[in-house]
């Protein structure tokens, strides 16, 4: 299961009339997607069933793509669609977590990804946030460079960005 | 790190702090300076001959312009303008390919200085640093990011990344924009954790 990128793995017991054992099992497996879960769940007829769990709490699924997501997940017909389906989300990455540890530069496109269009929709706190990650990969050794295709004057729109990080 | 900043046009420029905290703008050394003589000298001709006399207007930047030409102000088309600048730069021995291979097609002129993309940008950092490819990422959602994507040794994407990015890099967020690099980043500081 690695190649899921798994990060969890827990079963839960419950009781149950319509099982025959009175005992039905509920498998929760954790992704390497942030707020995504697998479930299989004991059927009364004996059989399993494979869902999908998205915690639509989580922080970062605010105004994430999880409409895709769970259109790409819900759309596989079986087990093994379902498996290619969240392999495409994150198992090459965590394939290659010794290059990511060993990385020391990491250049990032600013607009869209940092400033998305129109700029008034970036939310402060997504700044903080930003910047909060930034200042974790500075001390992790990490050199960060800001990638546009603009105009420098550009950069200057993203001051208050910038601030957090301690650019002023 | 000293080193944090920015590029901007590109990787044609890059924009940092130095050692008394003031700012600094450099421009990409690996560019051949005769490029960035024949677009300086496109820029200046065109301010000088077709936006002092309200003939257009542009959007002039270090290494590249868009001009949008006023063609009834000013008599000429696209393609009259661009003979004119290559005439000039062949007249001062500077390379023309910038201009003979500049957009036309909407009556105006694009140009922008040979040698110069997000890749020119990655070796320019990665010469500064000393950081070599194999220990870059980059991260980006659009055709013009693949440039710096042939520069390091992982990549990854956002969910609003182009398909031609969502097919090639190594990690394709499930988060879009900024929800993405807040999980990318997310992932890379989990990894430096383990470390």
């Amino acid at each position: 299961m690695a190649g899921l990128g798994v990060k969890g793995h827990q079963v839960e017991v419950f009781e149950s009339d319509s099982a025959e054992n009175g005992k039905r099992y509920l498998e929760r497996i954790t992704t390497n997607i942030p707020g995504v879960e697998i479930v299989y769940a004991d059927n009364a007829n004996g059989g399993r069933t494979l869902s999908l769990a998205i915690n639509h709490e989580t922080e970062n699924v605010q105004r994430a793509a999880r409409t895709d997501i769970e259109n790409v997940l819900r759309s596989a017909q079986t087990h093994e669609e379902w498996v290619k389906a969240v392999e495409q989300y994150g198992a090459n990455w965590n394939a290659r977590q010794e290059e990511v540890r060993q990385a020391k530069l990491l250049s990032i496109d600013i607009d869209e990804c940092i400033l998305p269009t129109p700029r008034e929709s970036r939310l402060d706190g997504n700044f903080a946030r930003d910047g909060e990650r930034f200042k974790a990969l500075d001390e992790a050794g990490m050199t960060i460079i800001l990638n546009t295709g603009g105009q420098r004057r550009r950069l200057r729109k993203s001051s208050n960005f910038s601030n957090l990080w301690g650019w002023s | 790190m000293e080193l944090n900043g920015a590029l901007a046009e590109s990787g044609a420029i890059r924009i940092a702090q130095n050692e008394q905290k003031e700012w600094i703008m450099e421009r990409n050394p690996t560019v051949p300076e005769d490029q960035w003589q024949a677009m300086q000298t496109c820029i200046g001709f065109i301010r000088e001959n077709y936006l002092s006399k309200h003939f257009g207007i542009a959007e002039p930047k270090v290494s590249a312009v868009t001009f949008n030409l006023d063609q009834e102000a000013s008599g000429k088309t696209g393609f009259q303008l661009q003979q004119e600048l290559l005439q000039l730069l062949t007249e001062r021995g500077l390379p023309t390919e910038t201009v003979a291979n500049a957009d036309v097609s909407n009556g105006g002129i694009q140009l922008a200085a040979g040698g110069i993309d997000k890749a020119a940008g990655m070796r320019y950092v990665q010469g500064l640093t000393g950081i070599p490819k194999e220990q870059c990422i980059a991260v980006g959602d659009s055709k013009g990011d693949l440039p710096a994507f042939s520069e390091a040794a992982l990549t990854a994407a956002p969910f609003n990344g182009a398909k031609e990015l969502r097919e090639s890099v190594d990690y394709f967020s499930p988060f879009d924009a900024e929800y993405g690099i807040l999980d990318i980043t997310n992932q890379i500081i989990a990894q430096k954790q383990q470390a």
